[in-house]
């Protein structure tokens, strides 16, 4: 605006200042040439009043008479300030009879001048100006028709002055405008300093504005224009809006970013030209990629190493469809199997998302090795039951009852143990099942001790096991099932009493110091080493298989007391020491 | 305009096929490694194949940087990254050479008659060698000239986990003469190891080198760190 301004204020100052000299000028030069037309006729009158005076005299006028009026005239005149006067006689063809200046003889014909032409066609008195030929400047001429006599007086006076008056309107033109100009620039100056100040801060603002930072507004003072201040408070308010949406925005997105980096599965997201442009933190330790794929994109193969993985992508892409496969897939630790599910996003975009499947496929695992396992105890003694029976019905050697009755003793011992098997199975998986245990009673932990300890008399007396519970208590009152806390028992004993020497000892410990019940069973048996112990509360887990099937084992005691110990929210642990102790710690919250 | 714009996708193609090329030599180098910890005859022969596929890389690239001067006349940070990457490419295939050795010694080592078990500096000294190439490609990746740096100063590592591996492998050449055939299969795979760990430091260096616009060698850079980090220490005391 300001240069605009100062570019056309100038100009249209220049353009009126000139035009009003030119009116001036013109009005000026009307002006005088009136005035000096009138001085003219003043000499023609005074001309004429000489030739009438002189025609008193003589009738007829000579070239010579013409000469004297006329220098006469001229005298007479400057004598009253009337200068520069040219007068020129002419007949009535245009030739120069007299002139004042300049000898007739040797001026060419004057018919074609406007004022001589004029007269010669008629008119009384004419007026014409320009330059002269002679004198070189502009000049006045006024010619008349001589009364009576064919003549025509032509009376000429320079306009010199006109000139004058032009040179002092263009200078002092010049200066008015050289100073309106100035007046103007200086005024434009101080008028805009305020704006321009503002405007100047305004786009240091927007600078700021532009490199992001939207917590600029827009200033204004006492002097800001009304358009400006209007300008910027809308513009401030709009600004207010936008910081606020931007902030939503923001921590819109940095809740999900945060959402996504803390997900404890992989997320990888893919490109159409196969270029990895986002990784979640789990994704990058687990692949061990710590590149930024939003600075740095890069091939999804160099972080799967996986080719197939790229025409999957590809095959997404195309059917719009999400594809879940199982791969194995080299990571940081080692080769892990993955449930690689792709799916489209809106844009030409897929999420990757790794599933990792070695959890699953580790109980895949136990899953079957348990169905071997219980296959496996559940043949040995109907294996050895069909081959007695075999026996039995073939065999007519045997002929002894003594030898039959040995046969079906065996048999019966096998179907015992077959129904030990199931029993124990039933019971594990019937533990497996509940939540919360069912049959819950009050009733006295020490007698329920007592009470297996006599139950296990026998069998500890056939290896002179002497068994030893500890003395305090002497009444422990705790709410349960019965019948599961009596298992615990009683696998911990039957198992301490079977894998111990003979003549050996068990003590039985019982103490609730808080919240739980501690039943510890220890022995001074053959014991077993450490790896062994990490596995003993495995089902169907024997460290010693031949001898523990001739024991009458079932290989699930130890894991219906985990499972029971977990039922009531507690643990079992075992500390061994071969060949002189094994401690087992059952914590039950009873 | 136009034009500028397919260059620049070009470039950019480029270097994305170079980080292929890296992960297939990364995965040359694992799968070479697995086949030696399990003397597995089926993974070497899969890294006996990938070679190909290394080759396959190099010729094509060297084809496609020849053609970007020939036809864009790069300069400056592009001409660079041109000629490094024509560099590392180089680095890249001689490392799926490497790997391929290493499994011909690992068939070489599953035909002879004597088993013998892989002593535990190898799979250190290969775990060093895999941890190397994978920083460097992360590195080349992220154009980081720190990460660059680091991988530069991983080779004195494997270096040292070669010289302890020749010694012992001596040694045990030595107490058990008869059994000479696969310690020497297990010296040369240490070898080539450690030879692969050289061509990462390379790589390393050519990043530096397309970084910072200037060729200076390992030992070079190494210095440089050194004076780095008393710099950073004398700061730190004071």
């Amino acid at each position: 605006m300001k240069r605009r301004l100062a570019l056309w204020g100038p100009f249209v100052i220049t353009i009126t200042i000139v035009i009003f000299s030119l009116f001036s000028f013109f009005r000026v030069r009307d002006d005088f040439i009136f005035q000096t037309e009138n001085n003219l006729d003043y000499v023609y009158k005074y001309f004429e009043n000489e030739i009438e005076n002189s025609s008193h005299e003589s009738f007829t006028f000579t070239t010579t008479h013409y000469e004297e009026i006329t220098s006469k005239t001229i005298n007479a005149l400057s004598d009253i300030n009337i200068s520069d006067l040219r007068i020129t006689i002419l007949d009535m063809e245009g030739n120069v009879v007299v002139d004042s200046d300049f000898e007739p003889s040797e001026m060419n014909l004057h018919r074609s001048r406007p004022e001589v032409y004029a007269i010669i066609s008629g008119e009384k008195e004419a007026s014409a100006v320009r330059k002269s030929d002679t004198q070189g400047t502009e000049v006045l001429y006024r010619a008349y028709k001589l009364n009576e006599e064919d003549i025509i007086i032509r009376v000429s006076r320079t306009l010199d002055y006109l000139s004058y008056v032009k040179n002092s309107l263009m200078k002092y033109g010049a200066i008015a405008i050289v100073i309106s100009i100035s007046i103007f620039l200086i005024l434009l100056h101080f008028i805009f300093k305020n704006d321009h100040e503002m405007i100047k801060s305004h786009q240091n603002d927007f600078s700021k504005l532009e490199q992001g930072d939207l917590s600029i507004r827009l200033r204004e003072n006492r002097e800001t224009g009304k358009e400006l201040k209007k300008l910027s408070r809308s513009f401030n308010s709009a600004m207010e809006k936008i910081e606020q949406r931007y902030l939503d925005m923001e921590r819109n997105l940095t809740w999900l970013e945060v959402l996504v980096q803390s997900l404890e599965e992989p997320l990888v997201v893919v490109n159409s030209d196969l270029n990895v442009i986002y990784t979640n933190r789990y994704a990058r330790t687990l692949f061990n990629r710590h590149i930024d794929p939003q600075k740095n994109p890069y091939p999804f193969v160099l972080l799967t190493h996986a080719e197939v993985l790229d025409s999957l992508i590809l095959e997404v892409l195309e059917t719009k469809k999400t594809i879940r496969k199982e791969y194995t897939l080299q990571t940081a630790k080692e080769n892990t199997a993955f449930q690689v599910i792709m799916s489209p996003m809106d844009v030409d975009y897929i999420i990757v998302l790794f599933h990792d499947l070695s959890l699953e496929y580790e109980a895949r695992k136990l899953r079957s090795s348990f169905v071997a396992n219980v296959t496996h105890e559940l043949k040995t003694p109907l294996t050895s039951i069909r081959g007695f029976v075999e026996t039995l019905r073939t065999n007519k050697n045997i002929t002894t009852s003594e030898q039959a009755e040995n046969f079906l003793e065996i048999i019966d011992v096998e179907a015992e143990r077959l129904v030990r098997l199931i029993d124990d199975i039933l019971r594990l998986s019937d533990i497996e099942r509940l939540d919360v245990d069912y049959h819950i009673s009050d009733f006295d932990l020490i007698e329920l001790l007592d009470e297996c300890l006599i139950q296990l008399d026998d069998r500890a007396m056939e290896k002179q096991i002497s068994m030893i519970p500890n003395e305090e208590p002497t009444f422990l009152q705790v709410r349960a099932n019965r019948d599961r806390v009596k298992q615990v028992f009683l696998n911990l004993l039957d198992n301490a009493i079977k894998y111990n020497k003979t003549g050996g000892k068990v003590w039985i410990n019982i103490e609730k110091p808080g919240k739980y019940v501690y039943i510890t069973v220890k022995d001074n048996g053959y014991g077993f080493s450490e790896s062994a112990s990490k596995r003993i509360f495995e089902r169907f887990y024997r460290i010693d298989k031949s001898r523990s099937r001739e024991l009458g084992g079932t290989g699930l005691g130890l894991s219906i007391v985990k499972h029971i110990a977990m039922l009531y929210d507690g643990e079992v642990s075992v500390k061994s020491i071969p060949n002189k102790s094994t401690t087992f710690t059952v914590k039950l919250k009873i | 305009m136009s034009q500028r714009i397919t260059y620049q996708q070009e470039l950019q193609a480029l270097h994305q096929r170079m980080i292929r090329m890296g992960s297939a030599v990364e995965e040359a180098i694992h799968m070479a490694i697995l086949s030696l910890i399990d003397i597995d005859v089926e993974m070497a022969k899969k890294v006996i194949a990938k070679d190909d596929e290394i080759d396959d890389f190099e010729r094509s690239i060297t084809q496609d940087c020849i053609m970007l001067i020939a036809r864009q006349q790069p300069v400056a940070k592009d001409l660079r990254e041109i000629t490094s990457d024509m560099k590392l490419i180089t680095d890249l295939e001689r490392m799926g050479d490497h790997a391929e050795d290493i499994a011909k010694h690992v068939l070489n080592i599953s035909r002879s008659e004597k088993k013998i078990t892989i002593p535990y500096d190898v799979i250190q000294l290969s775990n060093q060698t895999k941890a190397m190439i994978h920083a460097a490609l992360d590195a080349y990746v992220s154009r980081d000239l720190e990460q660059a740096k680091s991988v530069i100063l991983m080779d004195s590592k494997i270096d040292k986990l070669y010289q302890n591996m020749k010694k012992y492998l001596k040694k045990q050449m030595r107490l058990d003469p008869e059994n000479v055939d696969p310690l020497v299969e297990l010296l040369l795979i240490s070898k080539h190891l450690e030879r692969i760990g050289d061509h990462a430091e390379n790589v390393a260096e050519w990043i530096v080198y397309y970084i910072e616009g200037e060729y200076a060698t390992s030992s070079e850079i190494k210095k440089e760190i050194k004076q780095e980090r008393k710099k950073q220490e004398q700061a730190d005391q004071e």
